[in-house]
């Protein structure tokens, strides 16, 4: 197979005269084994199930794929450091974070990163193409790193045939923010170290996990990039086929097929997989019968380091895949040439389900109450951390992935974990960054106000409870309560109201004695919550 | 069937008294008839009879002490009506359910058909009763099944049951299930702010239970499971929405569960509730067809059902719902099972809003109904050639 530099190739495969040709041939044929490439045992494969316009019942009658676009993620956040009590308050905030941060990286670079360089290695020794995102933290510690590995990623990034992706900094939770500074500010920072170490500014963005809507869209496009990279189940985008590339707001949007990156990433090394074992062959096959313009198969470097996996077996996969991928005459590409494709159509927001926030979030890792409090302390913390470096290693999305018990797909580590470890994890989190807030607290603007805007942990914060049951919903900040307030059921706040609750909470514990004294003779709900809310902006205007 | 003349019986509509799933099932059937035969309807109700969606309506008001009696009473004031109405002669005169059957023994020389769409076995949640009403109730509908020309049910479960309960034979059983409008149920919206609204937090799960309060429909059960899954996960919140005898009590067995009891809703809120749940528990010690199932699949919601009656036979089982054996455990595990992974809930949504659009469209139901009043009619013609040769 030639070797593939960016330009060199013009694309035209996809929908082009032979469609209907090719359907009567063998369309019909192509669908059947297309039930195949399901990946999960029993489940069917299913077609788009609006065709929001002609152009899109095409999809269906396509011959197939001839065009594959690899990708390789690195990265790995700081964790907090677990072990440490609420009342331990640091000298500075970076101690919050893990103490054996080091060996863990260690660990994870041996097991992982190295393995998954060596086999991207081979694979662009093969004449393969390949896109790389390597987040801002993990260049960071690879560079500090004691062996070769530092040497080895500047040797792949400056790889003709290797097209860096943009991506945030710390592959961060910034692009949820209300506001976009922050996230372009960690954009940018990336953009500017990919530039300075290997002499690449990227030209697609791959965003952090399924970020994107409107604002988002803008903001890339502003930055300078010629196309975003999402993801998406076609169970959860339905109308979408992903193997299309499509627009929002005029910006390029290029798709990853998560379910055969993870037949990659999750069901590789799963001997009960019903489709077990993998081989390059089968494995091309599918994307042969897969119909669409390029498939996008994007794997983190994490899965070299999955417990179900055998590296051996994956490195080999990938030795003879390109082999089996010229058999069936797929070629591989870079992002940025198939961005140039036409888009399929332009992607209306309000399709998807993302008109609303809640949806949004539920994409996008903050899915559960947990990481909802949490992501709220992390944004209220803004003002109240000035070591900004600690506040964005907060920010890193594997923080809210722990919350939950279960996260990872689309090419990432599937992990599973009791909703005891996520809670566990929730604690430690609110706590670490408790104690960073602690730690910051002299350095504030208005110290009394940045004590009544600080996160709590768990044994601090506010319990809603309904006279006969912790009604599920608590508060780890004022802003928090000040949003709880505006739903919880009235007979909750009656409760608390008669005990004096709310007054005793606000002032024993985050020490306003002003609003504890004012919140005593609400008599309503929403009085309490314009209240808390105004009290809430005004003390920020103290702290910024 | 050629254009024709068909009468409908049924004690609720939704253009009058609603009770349960029967109505939008009668309703919906008459309108897709209407569209190819003269439909009358034949119901409960106040106003003026009158023509809507291409169905003329005749309603009356019954009285009467108890159900027996007032479902005779409807019965004769609907008969007088129908008499009314019969010139030129109806074509085919349809029943559905027990409570105008006293109409029907006036016209069983007449070309009917009965619908079985529960029966009383069932809705006593598989108990033989042994009040006068279960008695009654239950001969009314064994006479009914071998009294009309033809019978059909909503589910082979049903089909099963009227056999064995009541000898009808099986050549005169054709099973139609209910179709449905997934128009009607389907509402894109910010389910963050429906939850808020029933104080809920946003990202809370929410399991929605829609459904009469009463033994069959297995509420008790759901109640039972709750603590179950909060052991696993604590914040799932649950709804459960509908009125009925049970309601006090288990409003007494929730209040230290994250349980809200909506009583009765509106179809408005109940749209908004099923778009806004994340999973709808359908716990029906018997179910003939389970119409909650349809609606739900209509508004890409994953179900967790007990494995009986409609709901076994119409949920592929971890395709596009979740079928566990009728105990509280067993709903708790499903639960907990499906509410873990959120790519998986919509998937089966999403695969039971697929079958729902090719398998219960009303379309397709209508068609399966004409052919029943088609063969019916023929047989009706070939007998007469053979009296008159």
């Amino acid at each position: 197979m030639a070797m593939i530099v960016p330009g060199e190739i013009p694309l035209t495969m996809g929908r082009k005269e032979g469609s209907l040709f090719s359907f009567m041939k063998g369309g019909v044929a192509s669908m059947k084994q297309g039930a195949d490439t399901t990946g999960l045992p029993g489940w069917p494969h299913l077609p788009p199930l609006n065709t929001p316009n002609k152009k899109s019942s095409l999809i269906m009658t396509d011959p197939g794929c001839r065009c594959l676009c690899m990708g390789l993620s690195i990265h790995y956040p700081y964790y907090v450091e677990t072990s440490a009590l609420e009342h331990e308050i640091p000298g500075e905030c970076s101690t919050c974070f893990s103490r054996s941060q080091k060996t863990r990286f260690r660990d994870y670079l041996s097991q992982a990163i190295l393995p998954a360089m060596d086999v991207s290695i081979s694979w662009l020794d093969a004449g393969e193409a390949l896109s790389l995102s390597v987040s801002g933290l993990a260049i960071e510690q690879l560079l500090g790193a004691e062996n070769d590995a530092a040497d080895i990623l500047m040797q792949l990034m400056q790889h003709r045939s290797v097209e860096i992706l943009g991506q945030t900094y710390y592959r961060s939770v910034a692009g949820l923010f209300s506001e976009t500074d922050e996230f372009i500010s960690q954009v940018s920072r990336h953009a500017e170290l990919m530039d300075g170490l290997f002499g690449r500014r990227p030209k697609i963005f791959e965003n952090t996990e399924f970020v994107f809507n409107s604002g988002l869209t803008d903001a890339v496009r502003s930055l300078g990039f010629s196309a975003l990279y999402s993801e998406g189940y076609e169970t959860t985008f339905p109308v979408l086929n992903q193997n299309y590339v499509y627009s929002c707001h005029g910006l390029p949007i290029l798709i990853r097929n998560c379910r055969l990156s993870d037949d990659i990433a999750h069901r590789f090394g799963d001997a009960t997989w019903d489709r077990y074992p993998l081989s390059p062959e089968k494995y091309a096959g599918w994307l042969a019968e897969t119909p669409g313009d390029c498939i996008h198969i994007r794997l983190d470097a994490g899965i070299f380091s999955g417990a179900a996996c055998d590296n051996r077996a994956l490195g080999q996969f990938f030795q003879v895949l390109p082999e089996a991928l010229c058999a069936k005459d797929i070629i591989t590409v870079l992002p940025s040439e198939v961005s140039r494709n036409p888009p399929q159509e332009e992607i209306r927001l309000e399709d998807l389900g993302l008109v609303s926030s809640d949806r949004a979030y539920a994409l996008t890792g903050i899915r559960n109450i947990f990481q909802q409090s949490a992501f709220w302390c992390l944004e209220d913390a803004r003002y109240l951390i000035p070591d900004k470096e600690s506040w964005r290693r907060f920010q890193s999305t594997d923080h809210f992935s722990r919350m939950d018990t279960i996260s990872g797909s689309c090419g990432r580590v599937a992990v599973r974990s009791t909703s005891q470890e996520a809670y566990d994890y929730f604690t430690a989190y609110l706590t670490a960054l408790a104690r960073c807030e602690a730690a910051c607290l002299d350095e504030s603007r208005c110290p009394p106000a940045a004590q009544a805007l600080r996160c709590l942990p768990p044994d601090k914060a506010f319990h809603f409870h309904s006279g006969h049951r912790f009604i599920g919903y608590s508060a780890y900040s004022l802003k928090e309560f000040s949003r709880l307030l505006e739903f919880i059921p009235e007979e909750v706040f009656l409760f608390h109201q008669e005990r004096g609750d709310f007054s005793r909470w606000i002032d024993e514990i985050l020490g306003d004695s002003t609003l504890a004294e004012r919140i005593k003779y609400c008599t309503s709900l929403h009085e309490a919550a314009d209240l808390a809310r105004g009290r809430g902006r005004e003390l920020c205007n103290q702290v910024k | 069937m050629q254009p024709g003349k068909v009468a409908y019986f049924c004690w609720e509509s939704l253009h009058s008294i609603r009770e349960g799933g029967l109505s939008p099932a009668a309703t919906h059937l008459a309108e897709v008839l209407g569209r190819t035969h003269e439909v009358h309807f034949f119901t409960r109700g106040d106003g003026s009879d009158r023509t809507i969606d291409g169905v003329f309506y005749h309603f009356c008001r019954p009285e009467g002490e108890g159900i027996l009696h007032y479902c005779h009473d409807m019965s004769m004031k609907l008969l007088e009506k129908f008499r009314a109405a019969d010139n030129p002669p109806f074509d085919i005169i349809h029943f559905h359910d027990w409570h105008c059957i006293d109409a029907l023994e006036e016209l069983k020389e007449r070309t009917t058909v009965m619908s079985y769409h529960s029966t009383e076995y069932g809705r006593s949640g598989n108990n033989f009763g042994d009040s006068p009403e279960f008695l009654a109730i239950a001969a009314k509908e064994w006479r009914a099944g071998h009294m009309a020309r033809h019978v059909t049910t909503v589910s082979n479960h049903t089909k099963t049951e009227i056999m064995w309960l009541y000898g009808i034979p099986e050549r005169n059983i054709t099973v139609i299930p209910n179709g449905i409008y997934p128009d009607h149920f389907f509402l894109p919206l910010d389910a963050g702010s429906v939850k808020k609204r029933y104080g809920i937090h946003p990202l809370a799960p929410l399991v929605l239970f829609i459904g009469r309060l009463v033994y069959q429909k297995g509420a008790d059960l759901l109640v039972d499971a709750i603590p179950e899954v909060l052991k696993r996960r604590w914040d799932v919140q649950f709804i459960i929405a509908g009125k009925g005898d049970m309601r006090q009590e288990l409003e007494e067995r929730c209040r230290t569960l994250p349980v809200r009891f909506t009583g009765y809703i509106s179809d408005e809120e109940y749209r908004e509730l099923l778009n806004a749940c994340d999973l709808v528990v359908i716990p029906s010690r018997n179910e003939p067809f389970g119409l909650v199932l349809t609606e739900a699949w209509s508004a890409e919601r994953c179900v967790v059902a007990t494995d009986v009656g409609g709901l076994s036979e119409n949920i592929d089982d971890f395709i596009d719902g979740i079928k566990v054996p009728v105990r509280a455990d067993s709903l708790a595990w499903g639960i907990n099972y499906i509410i873990e992974d959120p790519v998986r809930i919509r998937a089966m949504g999403l695969a039971g809003k697929r079958k729902v659009l090719s398998l219960f469209n009303w379309a397709e139901i209508g068609r399966m109904m004409d052919r029943v009043y088609t063969c019916l009619i023929e047989s009706n013609n070939g007998a007469g050639q053979q009296k008159e040769a």
